[in-house]
C-alpha cells in the first residue's frame, strides 16, 4: 500500500508561566492510503494537539518544537502559512468534535459547504452548489435543497455534525482528521456517521485518522490503532490484533475498563489513579505509577518504542524483555 | 411484589415554550424496588433528565404521583419536602459545573447536613471527611477547591454529598458519561460497592447501554418523553421487543464483534420535537414496520411476559 | 487504590494539583489563585500602587494639603511651580496643589460613592430579575432598557439643575444613570449560575432562596461584579468632569477636576502649570484605575 502520511518525532509544547507543558512528546506513525487510524488515550493525553499539529493548528502558547509530517512527501510543519491553507480543507480536512462551535452560525449552511470549494478552485459555483446538496443527502440530511438555505440553529446537534462532514467531505480531501466525531452524539446517530465515514474510505480511497475514546467505535471503523499516554505512544497496533491482545499494560487497562455489550463480568478492573500532570512527568516509563507489572528499570529509563511483530510496536520494558504476553 | 421504594404514576411535566408546550415527560410510570437499580436509558433530549429532576421535585409536575416511602412528593411542599429531601439525593453528569467553585470538597460534602440544620460544625466536618475517605478522594484533600481535582475525584466528591444525608435513592444523571474508560471503570466500582454497603436504592440514567447493562436491575427504554419497554436486565438485552430498543442495541459498536454496525437496524429520520409530537405511537415516523393503526392510535404500556413490558402495537 | 489516586496529580496539567504538605492539603482557592495572577501583572500592579497612593492622598486631603483650597495668597498670584507651592498659584494667588488634592477627593468621593449606588441598584434589579424570571423579569428588563436608552448626561444635567450641585447630588445622579450595564450583566449571571448543576442539588438538599442567593450565586457571580465596578471608577471620573467642565460639578470655591482644566485651557501659553498639571494627573488617575480594572478582569478570567 501506498503511504500518504508519515509523522516522525512530532513534539508540540505549551510555553506557560509555570512551566512547559509537553502535551505531545516525540511521536511517531504512518498511515497508508485508504486506511484508518484510532487515536486513542484517556483525556489530555495529546491527542488533540497532536493532530491538530498537522495541520499547524496549534494555540498561541504551543509551538511545534520538533519534528516532521511528510503528507505526500512534503513536510507539512515546514509549510508557510499560504501553502498550509491550501492544504487545509482541500487535502486535509478536519472534524471537530462540538459540531456546536465549529460550524458559523451566522452563515447558512449551503454557503458554509460550498464556500472551501470556491477558495481551493474546486468547483464553479453552480457546480459547487449542486456537489453539496448531493453531499447534504449523503449525510442523511432529508429535503437538502430546502436545508441549504437554512442556518446552524434550525439544525439539531446529530445534524450539524453531520453538515461538519459533508463540509469535510465537500473537496474530496485525501485525509480525514476527525476529532471524536461522534463522542456528543446518540448511538444510532453515531453508527450513521460511521457508515458514511466508511463509505467515503470505502467508494474514494481516502484515508481517516481517527481520534476516540470509544474501543468500540475504533474497533468497529479502524484499521489501526495507536494508544497514547501523557504525550507519547504507548502502542501501535493492527485493529484484529490489538482486540485479541492488547501489549502494553496501559492497553490491557483500557480494554479491561471498557464494557461491552454482553460481557457481563465479575468486578471490573480499572486502571487506578488518574494519567499525570504534562507540566512534569514522571520520570521512567510515564505509566509506571499506575501500572501493576512495574518494575525496577520502569522508574528509571523509559522505554522506546520497539517493533514486537508486523506493524506492531510497544514502548515497554516487560514487552522489551519478552516480547508480547498472552 | 414487593413495595417499591419509588413508585411514580402518570408523571407528565410540560414545559412552556412562548405559546406552544414542550411535553418533556408525557405519562410516565416506573417503580423501584429498595435496594435495586434502574437503568435509564434513551436519545438525547427524550426527558430522562426531566423525569430525574421531577422525581427530586427541582421542578413543579404538571400531573402524576410520586410516590416514595409512603408519601406523595408531587403534592408535598415546604418544610415537609426540605424534610423528604434528605432521603433522596442526586448526582450529575458534568463532575465540575455540579461542584460550587467557591467551596472546598470538606465544606461541599458538608453541605447538605448544614442545609438540614443536622450536628455542629465540628460534626459535619468530622462527617464529611470521614466520606471523603469512602468515596477515595482521601481526607487531606478537605480543604482544596474542585479546580484542583481530576474530572474522576470531582465525580467522587459529587458521590461524597450525595450520599452525606444517607439518602435511601440516589438518582444517578449520567454519573459517567463525561469520564474517561478507566475512570468510568472506578467510578461504577465505586458505586456498586457502595449499594452494597448501605443498601442503596439507584435510579441510573445513561447512554451508554454497555454501562447500563452492567449495572441495573431492570432497565427502562424512554423514547420522546415515553417509556417504550422495560424489563429485568437480562431480558432487555436479550430480547428486546420494541423495535426501538431493537434498533438501538444494534447501534452499540462492540468490540467483540468488529464491524456489526454494518448489518444494524437502520432508523430513519430525525427525532420528533416534543413540541408537536406525532400522533398514534410516537416512533412510527422511524419505525420501519409502522402500519397504519400506529400512525393513529397511541400504544399503552403492557406486560407481555412476567415483568416485561412494551409499548407496541405489533408486540 | 484510594492511595494510589489521591497521590496522582489531576489530569490536565491546566490546574496545579494541590499541594500535598505535611499529610493535609491546603488548596488554593480561586480569590487566591487571581491575586497571584494580579501580582504577575507588572502593569495591573503598578495601577493599583498609585490609584491606593492617590486614594490615601484623597482621605487624608485635609491634613495632607499645604493649604485650605480656598485660602488666597495674594502677592503670589499667577505664580509658576515654587518650593512653596509646588503646583504653582492660580489667578487668586490659591495653591493648585492644594485645590488639586482637594479635587482630586471630589472626584474619588463621587466616582466611588457612584459606584455604590451602582451597585445597589443595579445587582439588586439584575439579581431580582435573573432570580425570579418571568413577569418580574420582563418588567424590571423593559425599565432598564429605557433607563439605557435614556441620555444619561442630559438626565444627569437636569437633576444637578433641579437638585443644586452638591456631592450628594452629584454622585447620586452619576450611580442612577449608571447601573444598567450592571443589573444585565448580574441577571446574566444569574441566570446561568441558577441552571448551574451545583445550585441544583443544593436545592435538592433543601436549600432555600437566601440560601442560594448568599452562598451559590453572589459568591460565584462576584468575579464579573467586581471588574464591572472596578472599570466604572474612571468611567465615573470622565461624568463628572465633564459635569464640572460645563459648570454643573461641585459649586465653587470647591475644586473640581473638569473646572481646573476647562478655566485654564485659554491661558496654557502664558501660565502653562495650570493646565498641564491638573491635566497630567487627570491622565495618571484615569489610566491607574483603568490598569487596575483591565488587571482585575484578567485575573478575575473563569477561563483558565
Ligand atoms: N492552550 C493550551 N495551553 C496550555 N496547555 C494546553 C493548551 N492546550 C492543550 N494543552 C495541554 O495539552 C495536553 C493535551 O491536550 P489535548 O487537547 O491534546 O488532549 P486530548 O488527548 O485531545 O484530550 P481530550 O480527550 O480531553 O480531548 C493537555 O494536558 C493540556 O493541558
Ligand atoms: N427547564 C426546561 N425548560 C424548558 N424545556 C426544557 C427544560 N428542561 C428540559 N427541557 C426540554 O425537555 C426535553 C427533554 O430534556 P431532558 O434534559 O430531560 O433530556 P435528556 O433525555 O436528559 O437528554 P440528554 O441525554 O441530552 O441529557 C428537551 O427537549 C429539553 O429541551
Ligand atoms: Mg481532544
Ligand atoms: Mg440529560
Amino acid at each position: 500500500m501506498e503511504e500518504l502520511l508519515r509523522v516522525t518525532n512530532l513534539k508540540t509544547h505549551f510555553f506557560r508561566p509555570d512551566g512547559v507543558v509537553r502535551a505531545v512528546d516525540g511521536i511517531s506513525y504512518t498511515l497508508n492510503k485508504g486506511e484508518s487510524l484510532a487515536i486513542m488515550g484517556e483525556s489530555g493525553c495529546g491527542k488533540s494537539v497532536g493532530v491538530m499539529s498537522l495541520i499547524q493548528l496549534v494555540r498561541k502558547p504551543g509551538r511545534i518544537v520538533e519534528g516532521q509530517a511528510l503528507f505526500e512527501g512534503r513536510d507539512l510543519l515546514k509549510m508557510g502559512k499560504e501553502e498550509i491553507r491550501q492544504i487545509r480543507g482541500h487535502c486535509i480536512a478536519m472534524i471537530f468534535q462540538d459540531p456546536m462551535t465549529s460550524l458559523n452560525p451566522t452563515l447558512t449552511i449551503g454557503k458554509q459547504i460550498t464556500e472551501p470549494m470556491l477558495w481551493h478552485n474546486y468547483a464553479g459555483r453552480q457546480e459547487a452548489r449542486e456537489r453539496a446538496i448531493k453531499l447534504l443527502a449523503a449525510v442523511g440530511i432529508p429535503s437538502p435543497w430546502q436545508r441549504f438555505t437554512e442556518y446552524p440553529f434550525q439544525f439539531s446537534g446529530g445534524m450539524k455534525q453531520r453538515v461538519m462532514i459533508a463540509m469535510a467531505l465537500a473537496c474530496e480531501p485525501r485525509l480525514i482528521i476527525a476529532d471524536e466525531p461522534t463522542t456528543a452524539l446518540d448511538v444510532t446517530v453515531q453508527a450513521q456517521i460511521i457508515d458514511l465515514l466508511r463509505r467515503m474510505k470505502e467508494e474514494t480511497g481516502t484515508s481517516v485518522l481517527m481520534i476516540t475514546h470509544d474501543l468500540g467505535v475504533a474497533a468497529d471503523f479502524c484499521d489501526k490503532v495507536m494508544v497514547m499516554y501523557a504525550g507519547r505512544v504507548a502502542e501501535q497496533a493492527p485493529m484484529d490484533e490489538f482486540v485479541e491482545r492488547p501489549c502494553h499494560p496501559y492497553s490491557r487497562g483500557l480494554m479491561n475498563s471498557t464494557l461491552d455489550l454482553g460481557r457481563l463480568k465479575g468486578r471490573l478492573d480499572p486502571i487506578p489513579g488518574a494519567p499525570p500532570s504534562l507540566l512534569n512527568p514522571p520520570a521512567g516509563c510515564r505509566f509506571h505509577p499506575r501500572c501493576s507489572e512495574a518494575m525496577a528499570v520502569c522508574s528509571e529509563k523509559e522505554p522506546e518504542l520497539v517493533e514486537v511483530g508486523p506493524g506492531r510496536k510497544v514502548a515497554c520494558w516487560t514487552a522489551e524483555k519478552e516480547g508480547c504476553k498472552n | 411484589m414487593i413495595e417499591p421504594l419509588l413508585e411514580v404514576r402518570h408523571l407528565k411535566q410540560h414545559f412552556k415554550k412562548g405559546r406552544a408546550r414542550l411535553r418533556a415527560v408525557d405519562d410516565v410510570s416506573l417503580a423501584i424496588p429498595g435496594g435495586e437499580t434502574l437503568g435509564m436509558v434513551g436519545e438525547s433530549g427524550c426527558g430522562k433528565s426531566t423525569v430525574a429532576r421531577a422525581i427530586l421535585r427541582l421542578y413543579d409536575p404538571t400531573a402524576g404521583e410520586i410516590w416514595f416511602d409512603g408519601e406523595d412528593l408531587a403534592r408535598l411542599s415546604g418544610r415537609r419536602l426540605r424534610e423528604v429531601r434528605r432521603k433522596i439525593q442526586i448526582v450529575f453528569q458534568d463532575p465540575l459545573a455540579s461542584l460550587p467553585p467557591n467551596m472546598t470538597a470538606g465544606q461541599i460534602v458538608a453541605e447538605p447536613l448544614r442545609l438540614q440544620g443536622i450536628g455542629t460544625k465540628k460534626e459535619r466536618r468530622e462527617e464529611a471527611e470521614r466520606l471523603l475517605d469512602l468515596v477515595g478522594v482521601g481526607r487531606e484533600f478537605a480543604d482544596a477547591f474542585p479546580h484542583e481535582f481530576s474530572g474522576g475525584q470531582q465525580q467522587r466528591i459529587g458521590v461524597a454529598r450525595a450520599l452525606s444525608l444517607k439518602p435511601k435513592l440516589v438518582v444517578l444523571d449520567e454519573p459517567v458519561s463525561a469520564l474517561d474508560v478507566s475512570i468510568q471503570a472506578q467510578i461504577l466500582n465505586l458505586l456498586e460497592q457502595l449499594q452494597q454497603e448501605y443498601g442503596l436504592t439507584y435510579l441510573f440514567i445513561a447512554h451508554n447501554l454497555a454501562v447500563v447493562e452492567r449495572i441495573s436491575t431492570r432497565v427502562c427504554v424512554m423514547y420522546l418523553g415515553k417509556l417504550v419497554e422495560t424489563a429485568r436486565t437480562a431480558d432487555l438485552y436479550q430480547q428486546p421487543l420494541h423495535p426501538y430498543t431493537r434498533a438501538l442495541l444494534s447501534a452499540v459498536p462492540q468490540i467483540t464483534k468488529r464491524g456489526s454496525l454494518k448489518q444494524r437496524i437502520m432508523l430513519e429520520g430525525e427525532v420528533p420535537s416534543p413540541l408537536n409530537p406525532p400522533p398514534g405511537c410516537r416512533f412510527s415516523t422511524r419505525c420501519r414496520l409502522a402500519k397504519e393503526r400506529c400512525r393513529q392510535e397511541e400504544p399503552e404500556l403492557r406486560e407481555v411476559s412476567q415483568g416485561h413490558q412494551v409499548a407496541c402495537h405489533l408486540v | 487504590m484510594a492511595e494510589q489516586e489521591a497521590a496522582c496529580a489531576p489530569h490536565s496539567g491546566l490546574s496545579p494539583a494541590p499541594a500535598k504538605a505535611a499529610g493535609r492539603v491546603r488548596g488554593v482557592s480561586r480569590w487566591s489563585r487571581a491575586w497571584r495572577k494580579f501580582k504577575r501583572n507588572k502593569l495591573a500592579m503598578a495601577g493599583a500602587t498609585v490609584a491606593i497612593f492617590l486614594t490615601i492622598v484623597a482621605i487624608f486631603a485635609p491634613w495632607i494639603a499645604p493649604y485650605p483650597y480656598s485660602e488666597s495668597h495674594w502677592d503670589h498670584a499667577w505664580e509658576p511651580p515654587s518650593w512653596k507651592f509646588p503646583f504653582g498659584t492660580d489667578e487668586l494667588g490659591r495653591d493648585m496643589l492644594s485645590r488639586q488634592i482637594w479635587a482630586l477627593r471630589n472626584a474619588l468621593i463621587i466616582a466611588l460613592m457612584a459606584e455604590v449606588v451602582t451597585f445597589v441598584v443595579g445587582s439588586a434589579i439584575g439579581a431580582t430579575a435573573g432570580y425570579f424570571g418571568g413577569k418580574i423579569d420582563n418588567f424590571l428588563m423593559r425599565f432598564t432598557d429605557i433607563m439605557f436608552a435614556f441620555p444619561s448626561l442630559l438626565f444627569n444635567i437636569v437633576l444637578v439643575a433641579a437638585l443644586g450641585r452638591g456631592l450628594l447630588v452629584i454622585f447620586i445622579a452619576i450611580g442612577v444613570t449608571r447601573w444598567t450595564g450592571l443589573a444585565r450583566l448580574v441577571r446574566g449571571q444569574v441566570l446561568a449560575l441558577k441552571q448551574m448543576e451545583y445550585v441544583l442539588a443544593a436545592r435538592a438538599s433543601g436549600a432555600t432562596g437566601w440560601d442560594i442567593i448568599l452562598r451559590y450565586l453572589l459568591p460565584n457571580a462576584a468575579g464579573p461584579i467586581i471588574v464591572t465596578l472596578a472599570l466604572g471608577i474612571p468611567a465615573n471620573m470622565m461624568v463628572e468632569s465633564a459635569l464640572s467642565l460645563i459648570g454643573m460639578g461641585v459649586a465653587p470655591p470647591m475644586p473640581s477636576w473638569g473646572a481646573l482644566i476647562a478655566t485654564y485651557q485659554n491661558a496654557v501659553l502664558s501660565y502653562p502649570h495650570l493646565l498641564l498639571f491638573p491635566a497630567a494627573t487627570f491622565a495618571i488617575t484615569l489610566l491607574s484605575f483603568t490598569y487596575l480594572g483591565d488587571g482585575l478582569s484578567e485575573a478575575l478570567d473563569p477561563k483558565d
